[in-house]
């Protein structure tokens, strides 16, 4: 626990190195600590999720995008949705970014060890997922097969599109990139449907296998489906919940499911721990 | 044990600024009344039951300075913690319900991180409370296990006896105070704290008895005695703000000139805009899923965590509810039986 006298709302200063549009809408920032020894000090694990802000404009809750093997940086992507997501993304480099982090859990690696990963995403619900996925291929010898299934709802709406270049050409991970019906280009090679049904499709075994999935609510809603009826466990799927949160730090009374405090207990939880919850999503 | 005269009280209160400290008592404002901080002791109005503020924006204040920003010539940005408080602070005249309802606060502000804001507001005050002689009818501390002569939370609580208080020590720092006082206090006799033990004035408002109850809560999270019983509550948030436990904040950054500050304000969930998400989706869409939030907030989920519940049944809000909404009645309503 931290020091009594210890402001905990007093945030490291990061600043814009590089920066990209992902989607007409979602843009990434590459941070990097002001002070080189906080930045040293600073460690996190995938799923972890920090306060950004732009002072003056005010703070705003994402996960950090960037996996923890790769620890010269740090980043997020966003949607425009607001006053301080608009601010960040008129941050170009050079601009100062206040930085509160890392908080809640993060998703549970070991027990992933030597088996096989099923990452199933939608949307900026990626973004999550890339820490994780940067994560397991830079320790790539500790688990088994590893497929990625993505999807957006048309082709510009993907995110981190390069990476999804790398990740198809790779041998030891199996990728399949989808946009829902109506958002293919005339050079989309890609699949077309919609992520359940593509994951139906690809018949994944559930042998030995955990799903790591985050998307929008429905997409989240009918992959669980599928992936129940293919005979998965609730317990053997993973993912990252949302909610509106301030502080991050179980204090601001804001991003609690029934008892369960995202910021806190979470974001990460089984599925199996979701539908324990009450239905207040 | 000590004693101290009725019309002595005054005197307890001079010794505190006398002290070089911040004094603090219930006082009225009009037809309003708060604690407030006082420059003599005439100024306290220690005959008001209740005041109607209560006491949390001394160790929560409605709004405050979280961090101060500068921007550097260069593109930079120097962040500076507020000012630090460095003012012991005495609270004359808290009623117990109000004491009570600090270590209700501290689990929240320690939860794992510590809020140093709010710590060094706790630590520099000291709370000697008055236990109460003539309930309202909107009391309801015995419905949370409180009563008008509860300790917790006070470091020094003062009980009638007759002509006089006794006065007791619960704390540390109520005997550094009580030390202060020394020979303005005489020694209480065994009859005096005989009388003391034996205060127990009766409550005229029904009590709930949200012990038994709030284990039905959970269970109840569907029932749709929610939506009958909290149609017409309007969501002002009057009932979070003059809440003795309510502690939700928003933070937002206020600029000024070349720098600013980030504040902390108080917020509630009684607010459609409080679980509004960027994408326009809201998990608590309507009031009655809020209203059941406060609800399960302070009977079930606060108690899961960390035991009490987080409720000291001080009535305010059934007295400033603009629509009348009584959160025991309700909590009545929604775990009977269908
Ligand atoms: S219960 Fe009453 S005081 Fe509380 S938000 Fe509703 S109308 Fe306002
Ligand atoms: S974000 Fe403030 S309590 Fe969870």
């Amino acid at each position: 626990m931290n020091n009594a006298n210890q402001n905990i709302y007093k945030p490291y200063i990061l600043r814009v190195v590089e920066t990209k549009d992902e989607t007409p809408d979602v843009r990434t920032l590459r941070l990097k600590f002001d002070n080189e020894e906080e930045g040293r000090a600073f460690t996190f694990k995938a799923g972890q999720f920090a306060e950004y802000s732009v002072f003056g404009e005010g703070e705003c809750t994402f996960c950090i995008a960037s996996s923890p093997t790769r620890p010269d940086f740090i980043e997020c992507s966003f949607k425009l949705v607001g006053k301080v997501t608009a601010a960040l993304r008129d941050c170009e480099v050079g601009a100062v970014i206040g930085f509160r982090g890392p908080y809640g859990n993060y998703f549970p690696l070991d027990m992933m060890k030597g088996k096989n990963l099923l990452f199933v995403g939608g949307g900026i619900g990626l973004a999550p997922l890339r820490s994780l996925f940067w994560n397991v291929l830079d320790t790539r010898a500790d688990f088994k097969d590893v497929s990625i299934l993505y999807g957006a709802r048309t082709v510009s709406d993907l995110v981190y599109k390069d990476e999804l270049k790398e990740w198809e050409s790779r041998s030891d991970v199996k990728a399949v990139f989808t946009v829902d019906p109506g958002g293919e280009t005339p050079d989309w090679t890609g699949k077309v449907g919609f992520v359940p049904a593509v994951l139906e499709q690809m018949a994944p075994s559930k042998e030995n296998t955990i799903v790591i999935t985050c998307g929008p609510p429905i997409m989240i809603k009918f992959t669980v489906q599928a992936l129940e009826k293919m005979g998965f466990a609730p317990e053997n799927i993973v993912t990252t919940l949302e909610n509106r949160m301030k502080c991050g730090l179980g204090k601001c009374g804001r991003c609690n499911i029934g008892s369960v405090y995202v910021c806190k207990d979470g974001p990460v939880f089984t599925y199996d721990q979701i539908k324990k919850m009450p239905d207040e999503f | 044990m000590k004693k101290v005269d009725k019309n002595k009280l005054g005197e307890l209160m001079q010794a505190v600024l006398d002290a070089g400290k911040e004094l603090i008592a219930p006082v009225r404002q009009g037809d309003h009344t708060a604690y407030a901080r006082i420059k003599k002791p005439g100024d306290a109005a220690l005959d008001i039951l209740l005041t109607r503020m209560p006491l949390k924006e001394f160790f929560l204040p409605k709004t405050e300075c979280l961090l101060k920003y500068t921007n550097l010539e260069g593109g930079g940005v120097e962040v500076s913690d507020p000012d630090p408080l460095n003012q012991e602070r005495v609270v004359f005249g808290a009623r117990p319900c109000d004491a009570s309802s600090l270590p209700i606060m501290d689990k929240v502000f320690t939860w794992d991180y510590n809020d140093s804001l709010y710590l060094a507001r706790r630590d520099k005050t000291t709370i000697v409370s008055i236990a109460c002689e003539s309930p309202a009818a909107s009391c309801r501390c015995e419905s949370v296990g409180i009563s008008p002569s509860a300790k917790d939370g006070s470091d020094v609580l003062l009980t009638p006896i007759g002509d006089a208080y006794t006065v007791d020590a619960v704390t540390e720092k109520g005997e550094k105070l009580v030390a202060l006082w020394g020979s303005k206090l005489s020694d209480a006799s065994d009859a005096d704290a005989a009388k003391a033990a034996a205060f127990k004035p009766a409550l005229p408002g029904h009590q709930t008895d949200t012990a038994s109850l709030r284990g039905k809560l959970k269970a109840k999270f569907e029932t749709p005695a929610w939506a009958e019983q909290t149609m017409k509550c309007v969501g002002c948030g009057a009932c979070a703000y003059l809440c003795p436990t309510c502690h939700c904040f928003d933070i937002v950054d206020e600029k000024s000139g070349c720098g600013g500050e980030r504040r902390r304000n108080w917020d509630a969930c009684a607010f459609s805009t409080f679980t509004l998400h960027g994408s326009g989706h809201n998990p608590r869409a309507e009031q009655q899923h809020r209203y059941r939030q406060r609800v399960m907030h302070k009977f079930d989920y606060y108690p899961e965590k960390f035991g009490p519940v987080a409720c000291v049944g001080c009535g305010r809000c059934l007295s400033a509810c603009p629509v009348g909404m009584d959160i025991f009645e309700i909590i009545e309503k929604v775990t009977a039986d269908e």
